[in-house]
């Protein structure tokens, strides 16, 4: 499940036994680790901010609403179906690419708060956009692209039909004015195709002159630019040949591609939501005593807010008073939950475990180290190395050389019989239409698209798999990526008088159940519903929790806390510092000790040992404490690990590998990580983790096993090939035609089939890669 | 063959007239969510299960 949406969703076809649902669905079930928050907006209701965010006429409001949370269109189906429910919403457009939604209601029936509180209490975390942002910039590229690709499509098989007839006309004769007749046509046609849909590459091109580091863009627009221009003079003079149709098929082939990956890239990245969502939108102010509820861009620096349990931390701040356990993995990678007490500094991001506190404010808004961390993802992004893909090379050394013989072939002509050169020129060029070439590479990678997308590995930019296809260094963030990222019971240790370690866990499970302490949280999937109720609770904070169940006393936390009830000496033969260590006593003895830590996903091991197999060297770099790295590392059989590692440390990892001029693939899931999965020549991340490492990455590993990049690597690998095969073809039919052409043999409808056929040949190869059996994992 | 000069000019205003009504189209928004319309046809019958 991806969503809170998705849970409702399918508690609701669970609870109408509408099982058959899971059998259409299209992705394989992700965790959910998701929690609804009941947030306060009434300051939205304040004449200012309102203004900001509604726009009114009469009783009937408008407001644009960023919906965080939203996945999938059964959230958008739960959104509308919610919201249609309450009274006063007018109408509600839900669109679930920019997780947008713009609401119209009776601003009488419903406070703004009261819209908010709604879509909040299904789970869906809405942020209220300013008016006057019209439509945003995502949804305006979709749309001019979109336009430009519809273009491309009528305009060209309009063009590609006049084609036809000329074609056949070759052949069988036709009439010199209809003939005449058609080439006008095909010309006024392809006029928007060249001026409209193609705009994009000319851009493209010309950014790359400016920039002198011309792309795929250059070879492309001066293709499309000299085969209109010849066939236009050719129309204008009556002579020679005209190739409106491929100038057509060239550009609609290319916009097509454009136009999917485009797709992809919106649907996965989100910066600038991603980063701001993570904080809460309010924040509790404290004025001379008296606790107010703001909105987070009214704190200043020096106020004074309260901090509860289960909050985000908003700004960065120094505790004044109280105690608090933040988790701070997704900032630090470190893996247990830290204690700040006063005067310590708490950053914006982390998440409160237990313990309340008030701080003072330090930094909020952009100055903060959550802020600071979203800047260096933007410079990593900028910085990235440019990944010249295989395709790509080949092409332009391809363009070039076609090129280079169109020349030659003219200036021979010119010398030899000048009234033919210019046709033959043409006939080269045409006939060495790229489309065979373009197509090579798409056509596959639309293909292993697919076909990982089946087994949870959404590919978000292709180049991945250039670089996943040959063995090279892998380096995986530690907590939340190669462990589950979340306390389990690894061990338990039986002490005096206790036999039977179920029963033992089943007593600390239900003892746990009244803390919040993180580590509690370990015994969660050990708890039984046939144990007796805890009574006589009383939870002391840092220290463990006393309880009686059937009438015994018991306590469980620090060995200290629990060896005071039973007033037993505790022989503890157990000093690893890789594990949190909680006993478990009664007032007569200590009965157990449990090791607590971060366990291994459950393939890591074989995932990585595959790895290694496969030739690729996997290292570790990690925020985490040395200790607990190593001990990782060991269980991994990896060699090369890091630990202690602030998000700059592991840039400056990656650009001393990147040095040696290896490509490295980045695997990580936390904040942390988002800068060096932006940096990482290929980056994955992994869907439990944070929504900004999901959007600085290059591909996302839905699921909770490891092995899906194994299997990414496999596909990789056979798509390489595939693209190998089908450039390799492509020169063929080249070098074959070329040839021909420059000699003045080829007659144009030939090259027309000629063309089709080898563009066929290229896509049902591509193909195959969808057919490749399912990895078993 | 003569109507040809009258038919393909005539295709060609039909041909504008499509794109025109298909950039009227994607201006409104009307291709800005590609799927989730696709189920709610499927889901609507499901909204009311408190119906019998």
């Amino acid at each position: 499940m991806c969503c809170l949406g998705c849970k409702a969703v399918a508690e609701f076809i669970e609870a109408s036994g509408l099982h058959a649902f899971y059998e259409f669905r299209s992705q394989p079930d992700t965790d959910l680790n998701l929690t609804p928050e009941e947030a306060g907006w009434s300051h939205f209701d304040d004449a200012d901010l309102l203004g900001r965010y509604v726009s009114q006429q009469g009783d009937i409001a408008e407001t644009s609403v960023d919906i965080g949370g939203m996945y999938c269109s059964a959230c958008v189906w739960l959104l509308d179906n919610a919201m249609q429910q309450q009274s006063g919403i007018a109408s509600i457009d839900v669109n679930p690419a920019v997780r947008r939604a713009v609401i119209r209601w009776n601003i009488t029936d419903l406070k703004f708060s009261e819209l908010l509180q709604a879509i909040a209490r299904i789970g869906f975390k809405p942020s209220p956009v300013g008016i006057g942002q019209g439509v945003d910039a995502k949804t305006g590229e979709y749309r001019l692209a979109l336009k430009r690709l519809i273009v491309a499509a009528a305009a060209g098989m309009q063009v590609m039909m006049f084609a036809v007839a000329l074609y056949a006309g070759d052949y069988f004769g036709i009439d010199a004015n209809i003939e005449r007749f058609l080439r006008v046509i095909s010309l006024l046609v392809t006029l928007p195709i060249v001026l409209y849909a193609a705009r994009p590459f000319f851009l493209g091109a010309w950014r790359g002159l400016r920039a002198r580091s011309p792309g795929m863009d250059l070879p492309v627009s001066i293709a499309i630019i000299v085969a209109f221009v010849a066939s236009t003079f050719a129309t204008w003079t009556n002579s020679g040949e005209v190739y409106f149709d491929s100038v057509a098929m060239f550009v609609l082939f290319l916009s097509t591609t454009r136009f999917l990956e485009m797709r992809a890239r919106h649907r996965s990245t989100d910066h600038a939501t991603a980063l701001a969502q993570l904080l809460p939108d309010t924040a509790i102010r404290i004025v001379d005593g008296t606790a107010t509820k703001v909105a987070l861009d009214r704190l200043r620096i020096n106020d004074t807010i309260s901090i509860l349990p289960g909050d985000v931390i908003p700004i960065d701040g120094e505790v004044l008073t109280g105690t608090l356990e933040v988790d701070e993995s997704m900032l630090s990678g470190e893996s247990l939950p830290v204690r700040r007490q006063q005067s310590d500094t708490v950053f914006a991001g982390a998440i409160v475990r237990s313990g309340n506190a008030t701080v003072r404010v330090t930094q909020t808004g952009a100055s903060t180290s959550l802020a600071e961390i979203g800047r260096m993802l933007e410079r990593a992004r900028a910085d990235r190395p440019p990944i010249a893909m295989l395709a790509d090379r080949i092409a332009a050394k391809f363009v070039l050389a076609v090129l280079t013989i169109a020349a030659c072939a003219g200036i021979f002509w010119y010398w030899f019989d000048a009234s033919r050169a210019f046709e033959v020129v043409l006939a080269t060029l045409v006939v060495t239409c790229p489309c065979a070439l373009a197509l090579a590479t798409p056509a596959a990678l639309a293909a292993a698209a697919s076909r990982l997308a089946r087994n949870g590995f959404l590919l978000v930019r292709s180049r991945i798999l250039e670089v996943l296809s040959q063995p090279t260094t892998i380096v995986f963030d530690k907590t939340g990526t190669l462990t589950e990222g979340r306390p389990v019971v690894l061990q338990t240790t039986l002490l005096a008088g206790a036999s039977d370690a179920t029963a033992v866990l089943r007593i600390a499970a239900a003892l746990e159940t009244v803390s919040e302490h993180v580590l509690a949280r370990a015994f969660a999937e050990h708890y039984d519903a046939n144990t007796p109720q805890p009574m006589d609770v009383t939870v002391v904070a840092g220290a463990g929790v006393t309880a009686s169940l059937d009438g015994r006393r018991y306590r469980i936390g620090k060995a200290n806390y629990v060896a005071e009830l039973s007033q037993a000496t505790l022989l503890d033969d157990d000093d690893d510092p890789r594990w949190t260590k909680v006993y478990l006593g009664d007032d007569n003895e200590i009965l157990a000790r449990f090791s607590i830590g971060d366990e291994l996903r459950q393939d890591a091991a074989k995932a990585i040992s595959e790895l290694q197999q496969a030739g690729f060297t996997p290292i570790i770099a990690s925020g985490d404490r040395e200790s607990a790295v190593r001990n990782i590392a060991t269980k991994l059989g990896i060699d090369t690990w890091h630990a202690g590692l602030t998000p700059a440390d592991k840039l400056q990892l990656l650009a001393r590998l990147q040095q040696s001029g290896e490509a490295v693939v980045m695997v990580g899931d936390g904040i942390n990580d988002a800068p060096v999965l932006a940096a990482a020549d290929a980056s994955i991340a992994l869907d439990s983790g944070t929504a900004l490492a999901r959007a600085s990455a290059d591909a996302v590993s839905l699921g909770r096993y490891l092995g899906t990049i194994n299997t990414a690597i496999h596909i990789a690998q056979k798509t390489r090939r595939i693209i190998r095969q089908n450039i390799t073809w492509a020169i063929i039919y080249n070098a074959t035609a070329i040839p021909l052409a420059v000699t003045g043999v080829l007659m144009p409808w030939m090259a027309a089939i000629g063309m089709s056929l080898s563009s066929l040949i290229v896509v049902f190869n591509a193909l195959r890669i969808q057919r490749m059996p399912e990895a078993q994992s | 063959m003569n109507i040809l000069y009258l038919l393909i000019p005539l295709g060609l205003l039909l041909l504008g007239a499509a794109v025109a009504a298909f950039f009227w189209a994607v201006g409104s928004g009307q291709f800005d969510d590609l799927e989730s319309p696709g189920m709610s046809v499927i889901m609507d019958d499901d909204t009311k299960p408190k119906g019998e």
